[in-house]
Order: C-alpha cells, then sequence, then structure tokens
C-alpha cells in the first residue's frame, strides 16, 4: 500500500468549501487513512494545525507554513517519501 | 426417483417462500422495534433530535468499508441532527440572528465532519484499526464540531460588524464624521463599482480578480497588496468555476452587496464559453493566464495589472455617468420658481 503526499495531505486539511474536486479528494484521502494509521497520524496533527492558524486567522499562511515543516524534515511535499515506501494510491 | 421429486419441489419451495417471507417480515419488524429502541435522542430545549442505531451503521459502513468513500448518511445525519440546535443559536445570537447564516454554518459543519469523521472519530487513536464504534458519543461531538463553526461565524460577524462600526462612527473622531447618508453615499458609489465591474467588457478572469479583490477586501479588511498576496495562495490552483463559487460565497456575508441575477448570468455565461477545443474558461486554472515574467508567473504582478485596468475602465464610466447626471439634474430654482439657465434666461 502507498502513502499520501505530504501536499495532498495539506490540501486536504485546508479545504474551504465542499465541490467536485474537494469531495474526490476527501473521499480519497479518508479511504487511504481508514487503512493506514501512519497517514492517518499526520493528517490529524497537520488538521490541528491547520484549525490553530483558522482560529488565529492566519489560515492563509498555512500552506507556506505546513511546506515549510515538510521540507525542514526533508519531505519533499510533492512526492512520496523513502520511509513511506510505494507509490501513493 | 426425479418423477416424484419434481410435484414436491414447488410445495417446497412455497413453504419455504412463506416461511422466508414471515421471518422476513418478523425480522424487519423487529429490527425497527430494535432501532426505535435504540433511537439515540438528545433532547435539547424541547426539540427532539435523532438518528438511528440503522443509519449510524450504514454510515460507519459508508466511511469505512465502502469504495469508494461515501459520505451520504454522514450528511443526513449532521442535517438532522443539527439543523435545529444550529438555527436556535443562530437565533439567540444578536449578531447571526436574522442574517440567514444557518446553512452556512451547517455547510462548514459537513466540510469538518467530512475532514474529521474518519481519522478524528471513528478510528481515533486507533492502532489496529478498531472502530469507536459510540454512536452517542459521535452525536456528541458533532455538536462540538457544529458549536466551533458557530463560533468562529459569530467571531467573524462580529469582528466585521465591530469593523465596520468603528468606520462609521469613525474614523469620524477625528474628520467630520461621515453622516448616515454619507455612509449611505459611499455604499452607493461601492454599488455603482461593482455593477460597472460586472458590465465590463473585459475577459472574464479579469472580472473575477477585480470582484475577488472587492470582496476580500471588503469581507476580510485587508489592504490591496495583502489581498494580491491572497488572491494568488487562494486561487492559483483553482479553476475559475471555484474561484467563483468561493467569491460568491464570500459575497453572500456582506448585506448591501448584492450580485443581481443578471450580472450572476453574465458571469457564468462568460465562464462557460470555449477556452480551447477542450475546456471552457472556468474549467481552466486561474494561474493559466498569469503573465510570465523571466519565465516564471507572475501572480501579483498580474492581478495588479487586471485590477487597475477594471479601477481605470470603472473611473472613466463614473466620470461619464456623473457628468450626464450633472447635465440631467435640473438647475437650482430661484425664488420665483423658474429654473435657472434651464429654461431660457431667468426674468432677472
Amino acid at each position: 500500500m502507498g502513502h499520501l503526499t505530504v501536499d495532498r495531505i495539506i490540501r486536504f486539511v485546508s479545504m474551504k468549501q465542499l465541490n467536485r474536486e474537494s469531495l474526490a479528494l476527501a473521499g480519497a484521502v479518508n479511504g487511504h487513512i481508514r487503512k493506514c494509521a501512519q497517514c492517518r497520524k499526520l493528517v490529524n496533527a497537520f488538521q490541528l494545525i491547520y484549525d490553530e492558524f483558522t482560529l488565529l486567522k492566519i489560515d492563509g499562511d498555512f500552506h507556506r507554513y505546513a511546506c515549510g515543516i515538510a521540507s525542514e524534515k526533508g519531505l519533499d511535499p510533492q512526492q512520496v517519501q523513502e520511509d513511506w515506501a510505494g507509490d501513493e494510491e | 426417483m426425479t418423477g416424484e421429486k419434481t410435484p414436491i419441489t414447488p410445495v417446497f419451495l412455497l413453504f419455504w417462500q412463506n416461511t422466508a417471507c414471515y421471518l422476513k417480515v418478523s425480522y424487519g419488524i423487529m429490527n425497527q422495534i430494535i432501532c426505535e429502541s435504540l433511537v439515540i435522542c438528545c433532547k435539547r430545549g424541547g426539540g427532539q433530535v435523532a438518528f438511528s442505531q440503522e443509519e449510524f451503521d450504514i454510515m460507519v459502513c459508508q466511511l469505512l468499508y465502502s469504495e469508494p468513500v461515501c459520505f451520504d448518511m454522514l450528511c443526513h445525519i449532521a442535517d438532522k441532527t443539527l439543523r435545529r440546535a444550529v438555527h436556535r443559536w443562530c437565533r439567540d445570537d444578536d449578531c447571526l440572528c436574522g442574517r440567514g447564516y444557518e446553512n452556512d454554518i451547517l455547510q462548514q459543519t459537513h466540510l469538518h465532519l467530512i475532514k474529521s469523521a474518519v481519522g478524528g472519530f471513528l478510528l481515533r487513536d486507533s492502532e489496529d484499526g478498531s472502530v469507536n464504534y459510540d454512536p452517542a458519543g459521535f452525536k456528541n461531538w458533532m455538536f462540538t464540531v457544529a458549536k466551533n463553526v458557530k463560533r468562529d461565524f459569530a467571531d467573524r460577524v462580529r469582528g466585521r460588524d465591530y469593523r465596520t462600526e468603528s468606520l462609521e462612527t469613525s474614523a469620524a473622531q477625528n474628520v467630520p464624521a461621515a453622516s448616515p447618508e454619507e455612509t449611505r453615499e459611499r455604499i452607493e458609489t461601492l454599488k455603482q463599482a461593482l455593477s460597472l465591474a460586472l458590465s465590463a467588457d473585459a475577459s472574464v478572469y479579469k472580472v473575477l480578480t477585480w470582484l475577488a479583490q472587492f470582496v476580500f477586501m471588503l469581507d476580510s479588511d485587508l489592504t490591496k497588496i495583502k489581498s494580491n498576496e491572497r488572491l494568488v495562495d487562494l486561487f492559483q490552483d483553482k479553476t475559475l468555476y471555484e474561484m467563483y463559487d468561493m467569491v460568491m460565497s464570500a459575497s453572500g456575508r456582506i448585506p448591501w452587496l448584492q450580485i443581481t441575477k443578471e450580472q450572476n448570468e453574465r458571469l457564468l455565461t462568460a465562464l462557460g464559453k470555449p477556452w480551447d477545443g477542450n475546456k471552457v474558461y472556468g474549467e481552466v486554472t486561474y494561474q493559466t493566464f498569469f503573465m510570465k515574467q523571466n519565465g516564471e508567473k507572475s501572480g501579483k504582478k498580474s492581478i495588479s495589472d487586471w485590477v487597475n485596468r477594471i479601477n481605470t475602465f470603472i473611473k472613466r464610466k463614473m466620470d461619464e455617468q456623473n457628468g450626464e447626471e450633472k447635465l440631467r439634474k435640473p438647475a437650482p430654482r430661484n425664488r420665483s420658481g423658474k429654473r435657472r439657465g434651464a429654461d431660457g434666461p431667468s426674468d432677472g
């Protein structure tokens, strides 16, 4: 089983409205996290941070911040990392 | 032997079908009784809001086991359970009362539930995939989510009302305050600008950009430069249709700002026009239209340029209209009640 990319997780947690595209993304991410505890943890963690950003009304900066964290950790937001072996679903 | 069995089979089948039918009916009745007895009710303010065990099971199945994941029952349960409560909260809140935010709050709650029902509730802290099967807990959790959404909404509305009030009461403590008439006049000017921008003979992405900036500056109290950045962040990966949806939704939060049906239809028609052989404008991502600068796409610069163009158009049109209005405006009457200059030289 593959894993979600950081970019996809970021897009999922920062979804602001329901439309065809966001529902498809929600379906894909939920479909993955129900089977993958690692990604579920990551999604929950990002969701918490995003909610804090929203509370502080700086959610516009979340994407940049989250990508920053990812690159600090040596993760390329666009790609599946080696420790997350396999291709994205 | 075969011949002997043949007449028996239909009788057996008949018996079996009847039994199965009987069992099915009994099972149905039993099931209904069980479900009804297990209906999860919450009595708040006298209102009964409920979802059944069966509905909860279907939701769990749809979220955790169906391919693809389905959110229908989740939204149904949320709607059924929360709608009346949200209406009551809005009714009881001074700044939300009578402003029609109920559906927005429910919509946002759905979004939150869709994002977190699996990871944040059903499989919360679950290492081995065990399900947090707790219908009553789920109901409470939904209420918490909805309350938070409502609180955020109220905060935002309160903040905006406060800003509007402080702008109206002024800035007017330093400078001679704007009278209600002046405030009304300003709003009329903004409305006029909006109407002109929406009628501008410009590409739909430029009009949409202007509208987005107009709405976000009013809604979020952003400066123009900040709003340029925000527009790039928010929309660069979005299609024009998505951008349209978001802007329209934001515009709904500004009570006096009303985009007419005709203006809306004009926008939608423009979005439906073909962009290339395969796509219409609405399906193209916003950043496709950004100007290229040193090989890179320059979002902020493009946005600034498009907005300035529309602003120039608006200013020109407004000047023209105001000029015409001055010409049309009857000249002030003199003491004898005759117009000066309007109908020939005055008596004097």
